[in-house]
């Protein structure tokens, strides 16, 4: 197994497009790296004053709330680098610092450099 | 109609004062009930981000006057914001209060209710940041806010001898009155760069090609036009502004809540580095100003 394991997480409205299996496939070809896709449905929710419904969040897991997660899988660093690059470039850096939960250290480090070189682009 | 002007001032009878009573008398004009709020006569401490509050699940547990300060607020029809600016933005007061309101979650009473912003300033060129605490603070408060004016005005009393500076705040406190009444909060002041918070602050990216507002973190770009500098916002990205509701929810749910689980997860690891740190320069004794 690669040590270079990346589970990039997307939240609700992070992603400037909508994370689909066919423009991951795309990216992944391109840059000879394998790219899988998890959606993740949370359950459970909190209804605001004004009838505003929104995802129960407080007492859930990182891993239990709604997000799209997309593990990449690279067999070398540069094409890890230029596929993770893609990806920011395409649906912005994940935003909170549990973004990358998941990841192996290496693929952690090398994914936060890339993420703040261009503010979160 | 009530209309609250909420004042960042120490001074009594101060330039920041003397605008926003010109600007309420003019909220009276329009048949508005009118009362001043003087955030400097009560002790709001500063956030401890306890997260206690858990973004509007629980009240603030800090014994000051800030919770019932808020629920006085909320009573209001409109706001006349108006405070001085030192060291190029609010004064601490303004941002300590701004801060405190993490715990009100979303939507606040305030919702759709208009405001109007006067900041005072002693020196030309040294109020960049004057309107980004309050834009802050009445965007999240999903206030549309009406006008907003910047015054020149150094020495107290500066503004008993403007009488344009006075006319300007008190139409303001006309317009602003006007809104409520009408229900319809149509913006009458100086446009800006930013399609959202009207401010002329622009963030460049590291990139070098997209630009930021960093109050609302809408993105767009630059560009140059018969020498002028042009700042274009897509719709889409200014829906994606961090004010709405929408946004604003997201970001607290996902980003903010989530952290006791991110810290549940790594609590482990962090225990034995945290104890190094606690105990390096640990103070022996309560920490005075004097040392």
């Amino acid at each position: 197994m690669s040590e270079l394991i990346a589970r990039m997480r997307w939240f609700p409205k992070d992603a400037l497009l909508t994370i689909t299996e066919d423009n991951l496939k795309k990216i992944g070809q391109k840059h000879g790296v394998t790219l899988s896709l998890e959606e993740v449905k949370g359950t459970g929710t909190r209804v605001l004053p004004g009838k505003i419904v929104v995802e129960e969040t407080h007492q859930k897991t990182i891993e239990t709330t709604t997000q799209s997660i997309v593990t990449v899988e690279a067999p070398s660093e540069e094409s890890f680098r230029r596929c993770v690059r893609e990806l920011i470039d395409t649906y912005r850096a994940p935003v909170p610092i549990w973004g990358l939960y998941g990841s192996t250290p290496r693929a952690e480090l090398i994914a936060n450099e890339l993420m703040d070189q261009d503010d979160g682009w | 109609m009530k209309i609250l002007g909420l004042l960042a001032s120490y001074r009594r009878a101060g330039n920041s004062e003397t605008y926003l009573k010109e600007a309420l008398m003019g909220a009276e004009e329009e048949g508005a009930e009118v009362e001043i709020i003087r955030l400097t006569n009560y002790q709001i401490r500063p956030c401890t981000a306890c997260g206690k509050c858990a973004t509007g699940l629980n009240p603030c547990h800090l014994k000051d006057d800030f919770m019932a300060l808020l629920e006085r607020i909320y009573n209001y029809d409109a706001i006349v914001f108006s405070s001085p600016t030192y060291y190029l933005s609010t004064p601490a007061i303004v941002k300590a209060f701004a801060d405190r309101t993490v715990c009100e979650g979303y939507p606040t009473p305030l919702l759709g209710k208009p405001c109007t912003m006067i900041m005072t300033y002693g020196n030309r060129g040294y109020y960049s940041y004057a309107f980004t605490i309050p834009n802050g603070l009445f965007l999240k408060w999903g206030m549309p806010v009406v006008d907003r004016a910047l015054i020149h005005a150094t020495s107290p009393g500066d503004a008993y001898l403007d009488n344009p500076g006075q006319a300007r705040c008190r139409e303001m406190g006309r317009a602003v009155a006007r809104a409520v009444k009408s229900g319809q909060a149509t913006y009458l002041g100086d446009p800006g760069m930013c399609p959202v918070c009207n401010d002329y602050i622009i963030r460049i990216l590291k990139d070098r090609k997209t630009i930021q507002c960093p109050t609302c973190g809408v993105r767009g770009k630059l560009s140059i036009v018969d020498e002028e500098i042009k700042a274009e916002f897509t719709q889409e990205e200014i829906l994606r502004g961090r004010w709405s509701a929408e946004q604003w929810y997201q970001h607290h749910m996902y980003h903010v809540e989530l952290g006791k689980s991110w810290f549940a997860v790594t609590k482990e690891q962090r225990k034995p580095i945290r104890k190094k740190y606690l105990a390096y320069l640990a103070p022996k004794v309560e920490e005075t100003a004097e040392g």
